[in-house]
């Protein structure tokens, strides 16, 4: 059974986070990351939405802002108006 | 390196969207870089490319009053161009031309507009991330974007501003717009016109003033090239549905 979920945050000093994600028990099945922050290179966006896709639940936190974190590196990418711990937050908000 | 500096001239929204992309591609197959202030006509509505068009979009209110609709290959936030409520300017180069440093390029951007700003004997100041502020109120939003070796920005100054008329068109983290709302964001942004009174041209004229400063400026035109290769992006990509609602 799928359950559908969203979240949405200001993050102080920075940009605004929108968050859809649905889950069945134990596992996240779709994440849509929406907002006015910036990301370079912008086609990232797919990616790290498919990376959070399939991670078991309960989400591990730390493991999932890391893996997150070693995305925007290997491609050397620049983030602005969230940090990846930021949208790890918002992303356990909208599965509850 | 010599910028073609390129007056304020009207466009539809997928065609200015459409022009950026152009000269994007001319800098990275090695032209000059550009400047170029222009209008949207008819107004319109833009949205930052990871917006989702749904929570960011009244369509329905933009349908009727004629307003378009696009999204941006930048970031940032949705913004209503009023016809003549504003100039928005793009400057294009390549990334060699600019700081590495995301907000010390926004900074040094941005600076132009303060400039301006202050030949028309207003003070205004960077707000970063990305915002110039007159009285701690926005007057204008900028974005960039950095493809594949160019460098992007494009922002707007607010000339004259109808936040009643935005919030028709925007839609507000769901909120219900309540005179509440439109007073809090009137607290928050202004446009020249509720500063001082200049004509639209002089403001024209102070943008082109200031961004020549320190740089090697030509005037120009776009070529009928550009302008076909254009046409050719706002009917295949930026007018479409599968662009604007991407997200």
């Amino acid at each position: 059974m799928l359950k559908q979920g969203k979240a949405i945050k200001k993050i102080p000093g920075g940009k605004l986070v929108r968050v859809d994600a649905s889950h069945s028990p134990g596992r996240i099945e779709s994440v849509k990351i929406t907002g006015d922050f910036f990301l370079d290179p912008a086609d990232l966006i797919v990616e790290i939405e498919d990376s959070l896709r399939g991670a078991k639940l309960p989400l591990e936190k730390a493991q999932a802002a890391a893996q997150l974190q070693s995305l925007l590196d290997a491609q050397s990418a620049t983030l602005i108006g969230f940090a990846p711990a930021d949208l790890v937050d918002i992303l356990e908000e909208a599965l509850q | 390196m010599k910028y073609r500096m390129i007056p304020f001239r009207y466009f539809s929204a997928a065609m200015n969207m459409a022009i950026d992309e152009t000269l994007m591609e001319g800098i990275r197959a090695g032209g000059a870089p550009v400047i170029r202030f222009y209008g949207w006509e008819p107004s319109a509505v833009s949205i930052g490319y990871f917006q989702g068009l749904e929570y960011e979009v009244n369509r329905e209110a933009c349908r009727r009053g004629g307003v378009d609709v696009v999204r941006r290959i930048t970031g940032g936030g949705a913004v209503f161009h009023d016809r003549d409520g504003e100039i928005t300017y793009s400057i294009l180069g390549p990334l060699s031309e600019f700081p590495a440093d995301v907000i010390e390029s926004y900074r040094l951007i941005c600076g132009h507009l303060i400039d301006a700003f202050a030949m028309l004997g207003i003070e205004a100041a960077f707000q970063p991330i990305n915002d110039v502020t007159v009285d701690e109120k926005k007057i204008s939003g900028n974005a960039q974007a950095r493809k594949r070796g160019v460098f992007l920005q494009h922002g707007t100054i607010l000339y004259r501003v109808s936040v009643e008329t935005m919030f028709t068109l925007l839609t507000v983290s769901e909120e219900k717009v309540s005179d509440k709302l439109i007073r809090s964001v009137k607290k928050r942004v202004t446009s020249l016109t509720d500063v001082k009174p200049v004509a639209f041209e002089e403001l024209a004229a102070a943008l082109e003033r200031a961004f020549s400063q320190g740089r090697e400026v030509e005037l120009g035109d776009y070529t009928e090239e550009e302008l076909t290769r254009a046409r050719q992006l706002a009917a295949e990509k930026y007018s479409t549905e599968a662009w604007i609602a991407m997200r």
